[in-house]
């Protein structure tokens, strides 16, 4: 039955492959030619490539459940102790299957774009299911000719031709993958990188047929939000996978990986911005569009760099000859991006014109320089390493101080332009407004600050960031009053107003929602500069203390199942005196890869999170063993912010009233211009 | 430290017997916790603690082990770079050592792939500088972007396609429902 399935999942990857290929010429041929019939196949051939990959991927999961170790993907990322729900996740935890995982997403993105749009753009779609189908053959051929996950393990001697070998049991999953966000993080962040290949086929449709009006763009403003929407949320959870698993007290350390991820979203921020401009006044045509291709490459960029092993990443897809086919890909995606976007630049001329430096309007621009100008350092920090290599021929790392001079001052410009924007009037803002408008939040922000530095806050950002999170907080809440206000004028109570008020208009308001997330963020952030931490070496019964925390060691025991043995420090936690709780930081041994974990012990408040990692027996005096604690203040606000920037966005998701009316006159206008073709 | 304290939040005194019998218990549980502690560190080294003074200077240099981290903040369990290169630093400050002294050495022994960020100098420089150049062409660009719209004539298009100016009583009307909306 495993081999059987092994054949069939190798060959609908084949398969797949074929058809994709045909998907891409009869689509581009299609759309050329005119030829509906011919347009109908290709998109035919996209759907039944989701079919194919399905089958595929279904077929690899059996054998990672069942523990074919026969391939080598299988024995590589998975072992037979594992529960069956990390087995799951092995699809996800190595090179092979990662990238097949890639690839089924991208089908099933392609499937849904052609189910849903097919009827409503005729003369887009040919091209838009021509270029997903142009990404997805790429990700197939890397699938099924260089790094191929049915690829069987074979033992060659001397001589002889190679024969295949089963080994007793697979090196297991990397044990630091062995968590739950992990079980989500990687399929929910592929969404957020895959999904923008939809507004990269529907910006490159658009520029071949000159169909650059009002439709497209409302079509990609959604396809955009909802990647980035996934790409947000996974990289979250990277975030707290990296705070509980490994154990170093922090959330975000300025890997590639992570950075690769950062880039794209920051690049869809800002289209997301910038796009109301576009809808409302028809300007920045151009730059939406640079914005769109921009983050499409910048996902294919960050894959590049750190599947390539260009750049060394924390991360386990380092070395594979993966390289060179995916700097290809980027370079003919960017020739041909470029090609189209400087050949129909005439056609993407605004038509508008601002009236004043104080506006709406500007400060779109504004927020848009500097999310460019973070991805950019990002970028730039991210790479240097390898320019620094190829000029001075001695290689440079770019850690976390680069990252944090550059980026702070910019991410607190950043949130500033949060609060100063949605007080400022489209068009032109008068002083009488900006004095009406600002007063309040400045005034709050100020005494907020007083306050701060009263009760002995000293550090300088984390300080100024939370006197602007207070300024863009009072900000947002001063939005919602006046809309409840003006509301309540026609009898709703005021709740029944916030309410009304947020699903008439949930672009705005959701986004308004969006922005309380990222304050919540930013506070989270600012606690960074109160850390504490003590290290100490203990016997059982002796005390650490750390800030208002006392930890007794009260006695180290161990556990051991089919997957790891662990050694356990039982403590208990005072505060100020009181028993809190008691906290069990561990250690863990894996059996198959003999690789040790640490499992942190975590006390959360919304003040501050107690942080206590059991390091291990202490090198000189065998009997005691070393805890690493850690007082983190203001980490749950990052976490429950994730959780807002979830609502928002899927509030923003939802249409209006407006949006309903106006897609139903397209709609209409759209079917009936099909009826007269 | 005594093998046994319980802490001084223990509020219920036991009698010596019991007590001896505690403290043999624990002992038997430490024992018992020998090989796979053991296990845990054999091929790895053990857990060190060390100053914060360490940590401070550890600060300025990356650990070697992959993890991309700052060697003070490598998280990794029985991390076989940090440690012997944590213990370095620890060496070199005992001996008298300055922090600017412990860098020097460990660029002169590691080469510059050790240090956290860029220097201040020579190409390095350019690491820094480009971030800021760029967003100063950015401001620069975003305010002759601005400048040029704002120059621009106030112009609409016509159902016909025909170009034409709004007249200034439409003018103050659009700009009196947009403050409203606003």
């Amino acid at each position: 039955m495993q081999g059987l399935l092994t054949d069939i999942g190798q060959f609908t990857l084949l398969l797949a492959f074929g058809l994709s290929c045909y998907a891409l010429v009869a689509s581009l041929l299609a759309g050329k030619v005119g030829h509906r019939r011919l347009a109908s196949t290709g998109e035919r051939a996209a759907v039944a490539v989701c079919g194919l990959v399905t089958i595929s991927v279904m077929s690899l999961w059996y054998q990672l459940v069942t523990s074919n170790f026969q391939l080598q993907y299988v024995a590589s990322s998975s072992n037979q102790a594992m529960p069956w729900y990390y087995k799951i996740g092995a699809l996800w935890g190595g090179q092979e299957g990662s990238l097949l995982f890639w690839c089924w997403i991208l089908t099933i993105f392609s499937m849904v774009t052609v189910l849903i749009h097919r009827n409503r753009h005729p003369r887009l779609m040919p091209y838009v299911v021509g270029v997903v189908a142009m990404v997805t053959t790429f990700f197939l051929l890397v699938n099924n000719f260089i790094v191929n996950p049915f690829d069987a393990i074979g033992v060659s001697r001397a001589g002889e031709a190679p024969v295949l070998f089963t080994p007793p049991d697979g090196q297991g999953l990397n044990p630091l993958l062995q968590y739950w966000a992990m079980v989500i993080h990687p399929p929910i962040l592929y969404i957020g990188y895959v999904g923008f290949t939809i507004p990269f086929a529907f910006a490159i449709a658009a520029l071949i047929t000159r169909e650059l009006d009002e439709d497209w763009i409302r079509t990609t403003r959604r396809w955009m939000m909802v990647p980035w929407l996934f790409l947000g949320t996974g990289v979250l959870l990277g975030a707290m996978w990296a705070y509980v698993v490994l154990g170093w007290g922090g959330y975000w350390g300025w890997d590639p990986v992570e950075n690769a991820s950062l880039m794209p979203w920051l690049a869809g921020t800002a289209f997301l911005h910038s796009v109301i401009m576009q809808e409302r006044k028809g300007m920045m045509k151009v730059w939406n569009m640079i914005l769109i291709l921009a983050t499409f490459l910048l996902c294919i960029l960050g894959t590049f760099l750190t599947r390539s092993g260009i750049v060394s990443s924390v991360h386990s897809f380092a070395q594979s000859p993966i390289g060179p086919y995916f700097s290809a890909f980027l370079i003919s995606m960017t020739a041909m991006s470029l090609y189209f976007l400087l050949s129909r630049l005439d056609a993407l001329k605004s038509e508008n014109r601002l009236d004043s430096v104080v506006s709406r309007e500007s400060s779109f621009l504004f927020n848009n320089l500097v999310l460019l100008a973070t991805t950019f350092a990002v970028l730039w920090g991210t790479i240097f390493p390898i320019l620094s290599e190829w000029v001075t021929d001695e290689k440079r790392t770019v850690g976390a101080p680069f990252f944090n001079q550059v980026n702070i001052p910019i991410g607190l410009f950043l949130l500033f332009l949060t609060g100063v924007g949605p007080l400022l009037a489209w068009r032109k803002t008068s002083l009488h407004s900006l004095r009406k408008n600002f007063s309040i939040p400045v005034g709050t922000a100020f005494i907020a600050g007083v306050l701060f530095v009263a009760f002995g806050m000293r550090h300088f950002y984390s300080t100024v960031c939370l006197i602007l999170c207070v300024f863009v907080l009072v900000t947002i809440i001063t939005e919602f009053h006046r809309g409840a206000r003006a509301r309540r004028r026609q009898g709703q109570s005021y709740l029944q107003a916030l309410w009304t008020l947020t699903f008439r208009n949930t672009r705005r308001y959701g986004g308004y929602i969006v922005h309380v997330a990222m304050v919540f963020l930013f506070v989270g952030f600012a606690g960074a500069g109160f850390d504490k931490e003590v290290q100490q070496a203990m016997v059982p019964g002796q005390n650490l203390e750390i800030g208002q925390y006392k930890l007794e060691l009260k006695e180290i025991k161990s556990d051991d199942n089919a997957n790891y043995s662990s050694a356990v420090a039982v403590m208990q936690v005072w505060k100020n005196g009181k028993q809190l709780t008691q906290i069990e930081p561990e250690q863990r041994l894996y059996k198959t890869s003999k690789q040790p974990t640490s499992e942190v012990a975590l006390h959360r408040t919304l003040r501050e999170d107690l942080y206590v990692v059991f390091a291990g027996p202490e090198q000189e005096e065998g009997n005691k063993f070393v805890i690493n604690a850690y007082i983190k203040p203001l980490v749950a606000w990052i976490w429950l912010g994730g959780v807002i920037f979830v609502i928002g966005t899927v509030i923003c998701l939802i249409p209006n009233q407006y949006e309903r009316a106006s897609e139903k006159i397209s709609l209409r206008a759209e079917v009936q211009s099909h009826a007269n073709v | 430290m005594p093998m046994c304290s319980r802490g001084s939040h223990n509020s219920i005194q036991r009698s010596l017997p019991s007590r001896l019998v505690g403290r043999g218990r624990d002992l038997c549980r430490l024992l018992a916790l020998i090989p796979l502690l053991g296990a845990l560190s054999a091929s790895q080294g053990f857990a060190q603690v060390f100053s914060a003074e360490v940590k401070n200077v550890s600060e300025n240099f990356v650990c070697q082990c992959g993890c991309n981290h700052q060697l003070s903040g490598c998280g990794m369990l029985y991390c076989g770079s940090a440690n012997p290169l944590r213990s370095e630093i620890d060496e070199m400050l005992q001996a008298g050592r300055s922090e600017k002294e412990v860098v020097g050495e460990f660029v002169a022994k590691y080469g510059k792939i050790i240090l956290s960020a860029p220097t201040g100098a020579g190409f390095d420089l350019v690491a820094w500088t480009v971030p800021v150049i760029a967003l100063m062409v950015g401001l620069i660009v975003v305010f002759a972007t601005i400048r040029s719209w704002i120059n621009r004539k106030p112009i609409l298009t016509s159902a016909q396609g025909k170009v034409a100016f709004i007249p200034e009583e439409y003018q103050r009307k659009l700009e009196k429902e947009l403050k409203d909306l606003d």
